[in-house]
This record gives C-alpha cells, sequence and structure tokens, in this order.
C-alpha cells in the first residue's frame, strides 16, 4: 500500500477516504507537507533519476541543489502562497472560457485552495515517485476537463512572474532572488513536464476512445460469458429433457406394447368364450334331440299301457270263461273232470296273466316317473344352459367394449407419442441452437482477444 | 435534463434516479479504490476498471456536467482513480508504446 499522494493538493476536496470512511484519514495524512527543517531526502530522488523521468530531469537540470533551495524558500511560499493564487485567479477573471471550464467543473475558491497546496508542495523538499504522480494526474484532469496545455503552460508563466515578484520583494539580493528563482523554474520545467507528457498520453487515450474501447471490450466479455453459461445451461438443460423425453418414449412404446397384448389376449378370451358358446348350444341341440326320444319312449309305454290293458281285458274273459268251464265241467260229473282240470289250468294262466300284466304295469309306471324325472331335470339344464349362453353373450359385450376401449387408447397413445416426437425434435432444433450460441459466444470472445492483442502490438 | 434519455441502469442495478444510481456509483467506486489503497484488493487494469466504468457512466448520465452535490467527489475519484493507474504503471499497452516512442524521439 503506497498511501494517498493527494491530500497536499487535494485538500479541499472529499478525497475517497474521507467521504464515506471518517475512521480511514488517517490514511491520508502520510504525505503531510514537513514543516521548513528540511531533510533531504536524497535517496528517493535519486530513484528519480533512476527510473524513466531521470532523463526528464537531466533535462530541465533540476538538482538536489535546487530541491534544498525551494525548501528552503518554503516560509516565504506559505507567506505569498494566496497572493500568488490571487494574483493568478485575478488573470483568469479576463478568460472567459477558462472560467466556463471551471466553473463547469470546480468552482475558483476550490482551485485556489488546490493552487495553494499545489505551490507548497513545490517547496515541500520532497520529490519523489508520489510527487511525479501527483503531477501526472494534473495533465490527467486537465484533459477530462478539456484545458489544453497551452493555458497550463501559460499558468506556469503567470505562476513564475508572481514569484518573481515575491522573491524580489521578500529577498535582500538579487543574487538570492536569481538561485532561488532558478531552482523554481527547474521545478516548474519538471512539473510542466510530466504533466504535459501524461496530458498528451491522456488526450491520445481519449481521441482514440480507447476508455469507451476497453469498457466496450468488457461489456463483450460479460456478454460473451453470460451468452457461453446461458448456452451451457440451456443445453445441458435440454439433455435432461431430452433424457426424460426419451424415456418418456420408451414409456409410451411399452404401453403401446401392452396395449396391444391386452387387444390380443381380450381377442383370444373372446374367442373362448364364443368356442363355449357354441359348444353350449351343441348341448342344447343334444338336449332337444334326447326330449323328443324321451317323448317317444313316454309314448310307447302308453302304448305299452294300452296293450297291457287289451291283455288284462283278455286275460279277465278268460278267467271268467275258465269259471264258467268250471261250473260246467262239475255239471257233467265225471265225464266233466277233464275238462274241469282243463278249465283249473286256463284260471292258472288267466292269474298268472294277471299277475304278470301287474309286473309290466308296475314297470310301465317306473319307466313313465324315470321319463318325467328326465324331463324335469332337462328343463332345469335348459335352464342352466339358458343362463349360462346369455352370461357368456354379456361377456362378449364387455369384451368387445373393452376392445374398443383399448384400441381407442391405442390410437390416443399412437397420438401422444407423435407429439412426443415432436417434442423431441424441437428439443433437438434447441439444442442446436444453444451449441451455435455458445459457438458464438466463444467467436465473441476470441474476437475480444483479438482486439487486444491488437492493442498490444 | 432530458431524463428519457437517461438509462438509469449500470449492469445489472435499476435505479429509481439519477440522485439514486450517482450516490450508488459513487459510493462503490469510491470503496473499490479503498480497497485496492488498503491493500485488500489488487491495483489492476481490471480492478481500476470497475471504478472507472462507474464514473464514465455517470459522465454519461449527467451529459458531461455532473450535478454539483457530486462534482467535488466525482473528480476527486477521478484524480484518485488516476493516481491508482500512475501507481500501478500498467497503462493501456497501445499507448505506452507510442510514450516510449515520443520520449525516444525528444530525448
Amino acid at each position: 500500500m503506497s498511501g494517498c499522494p493527494f491530500k497536499s493538493i487535494l485538500g479541499n476536496q472529499k478525497g475517497a477516504f474521507r467521504l464515506f470512511r471518517k475512521e480511514d484519514n488517517h490514511h491520508l495524512a502520510n504525505t503531510k507537507i514537513e514543516n521548513n527543517s528540511y531533510q533531504p531526502k536524497n535517496q528517493e530522488f535519486q530513484k528519480l533519476l533512476h527510473n524513466n523521468v531521470g532523463n526528464q530531469i537531466r533535462f530541465v537540470g533540476l538538482s538536489e541543489e535546487d530541491i534544498m533551495n525551494l525548501a528552503e524558500i518554503r516560509p516565504i511560499m506559505e507567506r505569498n502562497a494566496a497572493q500568488i493564487v490571487d494574483a493568478f485567479y485575478g488573470k483568469l477573471q479576463d478568460m472567459p472560457n477558462l472560467l466556463t471550464i471551471i466553473n463547469k467543473h470546480s468552482t475558483v475558491e476550490k482551485l485556489g485552495k488546490t493552487l495553494t497546496q499545489y505551490l507548497l508542495d513545490m517547496v515541500s523538499g520532497r520529490i519523489d515517485e508520489n510527487y511525479v504522480i501527483r503531477r501526472k494526474v494534473i495533465g490527467n484532469v486537465h484533459n477530462r476537463i478539456g484545458l489544453f496545455p497551452e493555458w497550463y503552460i501559460g499558468a506556469y508563466t503567470l505562476i513564475q512572474n508572481e514569484m518573481l515578484h515575491v522573491l524580489t520583494r521578500e529577498l535582500d539580493t538579487w543574487e538570492e532572488v536569481m538561485k532561488y528563482y532558478i531552482s523554481f523554474q527547474r521545478l516548474c520545467s519538471f512539473d510542466m513536464q510530466i504533466g504535459i507528457e501524461t496530458y498528451i498520453e491522456s488526450y491520445t487515450s481519449s481521441m482514440m476512445k480507447l476508455n469507451e474501447i476497453e469498457e466496450l471490450q468488457s461489456r463483450l466479455n460479460d456478454s460473451a460469458s453470460t451468452l457461453a453459461a446461458s448456452a451451457e445451461e440451456t443445453t445441458s438443460s435440454i439433455a435432461d429433457k431430452e433424457g426424460l423425453v426419451e424415456q418418456m418414449l420408451s414409456e409410451v412404446e411399452s404401453i403401446t406394447q401392452l396395449s396391444k397384448d391386452m387387444i390380443a389376449t381380450v381377442d383370444d378370451g373372446k374367442q373362448d368364450v364364443s368356442e363355449a358358446l357354441t359348444k353350449v348350444d351343441k348341448v342344447v341341440d343334444l338336449i332337444a334331440n334326447t326330449k323328443i326320444l324321451t317323448q317317444e319312449l313316454s309314448d310307447s309305454s302308453t302304448q305299452i299301457g294300452q296293450v297291457v290293458k287289451t291283455i288284462r281285458g283278455i286275460s279277465n274273459q278268460t278267467n271268467i270263461l275258465s269259471l264258467n268251464a268250471a261250473i260246467e265241467a262239475a255239471r257233467a260229473g265225471e265225464h266233466g273232470k277233464g275238462f274241469s282240470i282243463v278249465a283249473q289250468e286256463v284260471r292258472k294262466l288267466a292269474h298268472q296273466t294277471e299277475q304278470a300284466l301287474d309286473h309290466i304295469q308296475g314297470q310301465i309306471s317306473t319307466v313313465q316317473e324315470t321319463i318325467e324325472k328326465f324331463e324335469n331335470s332337462f328343463k332345469h339344464i335348459v335352464d342352466e344352459t339358458s343362463l349360462f349362453r346369455e352370461t357368456n353373450r354379456n361377456t362378449i359385450q364387455i369384451l368387445e367394449a373393452s376392445v374398443e376401449n383399448v384400441k381407442s387408447n391405442d390410437s390416443r397413445i399412437h397420438n401422444f407419442s407423435g407429439f412426443i416426437f415432436e417434442f423431441k425434435k424441437t428439443f433437438e432444433e434447441i439444442s442446436d441452437a444453444s451449441h451455435q450460441i455458445a459457438e458464438m459466444a466463444e467467436q465473441l470472445s476470441y474476437l475480444n482477444n483479438e482486439l487486444t492483442d491488437k492493442f498490444r502490438n | 435534463m432530458g431524463m428519457k434519455e437517461v438509462r438509469l441502469k449500470f449492469e445489472n442495478c435499476e435505479f429509481a434516479n439519477l440522485d439514486e444510481m450517482a450516490a450508488t456509483l459513487l459510493n462503490e467506486a469510491n470503496e473499490r479504490i479503498v480497497l485496492i489503497d488498503l491493500g485488500e484488493i489488487e491495483n489492476t487494469r481490471e480492478e481500476r476498471n470497475y471504478v472507472k466504468f462507474r464514473l464514465m457512466h455517470l459522465e454519461r448520465s449527467f451529459r458531461g456536467e455532473i450535478y454539483e452535490g457530486y462534482r467535488s467527489i466525482y473528480n476527486s475519484l477521478w484524480s484518485q482513480l488516476y493516481r491508482l493507474e500512475h501507481q500501478g504503471n500498467d497503462s493501456n499497452p497501445y499507448l505506452k508504446n507510442l510514450l516510449e516512442r515520443l520520449r525516444s524521439a525528444v530525448f
């Protein structure tokens, strides 16, 4: 840290430290002007002689002795600085253009104080690097406010004239006047050299708009960085989203496949149910056929019943006949004995026939009961089958509706899939654009570096 | 002054009025100079540009004529900036080159 070398010449203005940080004031105090007990700063001056202002110092003939001489007249300067400043600004009153510049950027009063500090700085006995920097700043400031070097040189002439008046008045001999005046003049010349050189540098800089170019470069750099960062962010974000889209597409494909499988399964189910229905239909036909056969059986048994009835009638008549034959045989006595035996046998046969007929009748009743049971069972089977067919028909309807729904969903998924493809395409386009932006940012950066290189070469 | 032409924006900050912008930018510039002087921030062109761009922006915003209330600090900050430039001893390379040629022509 070098401290602030401005205290002496900008004491009247608010310095950087003093505006916002009162506690930092001590930083400004380290260049306070020494009192007139002069301590030579040979080393500092020697250092100046060996750096890039050495030639200028030698050119104007400024020596350590001059610096010592000037330090000796510090009391005179302290007494007369105000007068020199008044005379100087008195002359400026005749220059309206200079007053305009002064009033635009500061005030005569403030500049008067600055000039007083400046004059005291000249007789401080410290001509070092900071002193040179303070002079350089004057060149910069004059350029910034549009004060051209002729006025700068003219100002030194006025100050030197005033100084000559002061020295003539304050000193006893002409030799003394000349001794101190020449030292003062040499330091003025050195100051002018530094100031004008910096002015030229500063003017060249402003003429070439270097500050503006530098500012533009900085903005360009910022923009390029922002652009690159933004492009990178976009690309990365798109890459993330593309991954999601890919995943989405894969999911959709999987759903589509599942949907197709489901349609196939439902179709198979429908087929199975249809086949089951066909089989049931066959069973129903079979039942119908069986029912006819049963009816035929029933009819046959009824007919057998009729036949049995007829035979029973015949058997009854045979029995009556055998009874009549037995009675007649009894009447015939001995002659009818043989006939009586025949009649008994006929009676027995009629009786046996009766028994056989009872048995047949029983069998027919059993058959008819069985047929009736059959019929009831058939009826039950037919009812159950009808219910089964109804259920199957409903199942087929549900399956058909499901297939329709699945097909409709499949179509929607297909459309959605198309939409995602479009989405993906858009992402790819944005990604391409983002890459192009990143390339543009890189080119901008490159152009900016080229510009910087052009300054350097 | 034609307020519509004044951009009350610097970098990413927007300001309600010229006064607020001036106070903020001058304060920031001042703080930066203080930090450079304290050695907490290096005295490089980039860091000085932080100050310079703020002052240049104000100069444009005020159309070259800074309000009297800010003039003193504004002038002072420019001078402090010039001092830092000379202390940093790394002015624009192009200018440096020109100056060397000028010196060799004179001496």
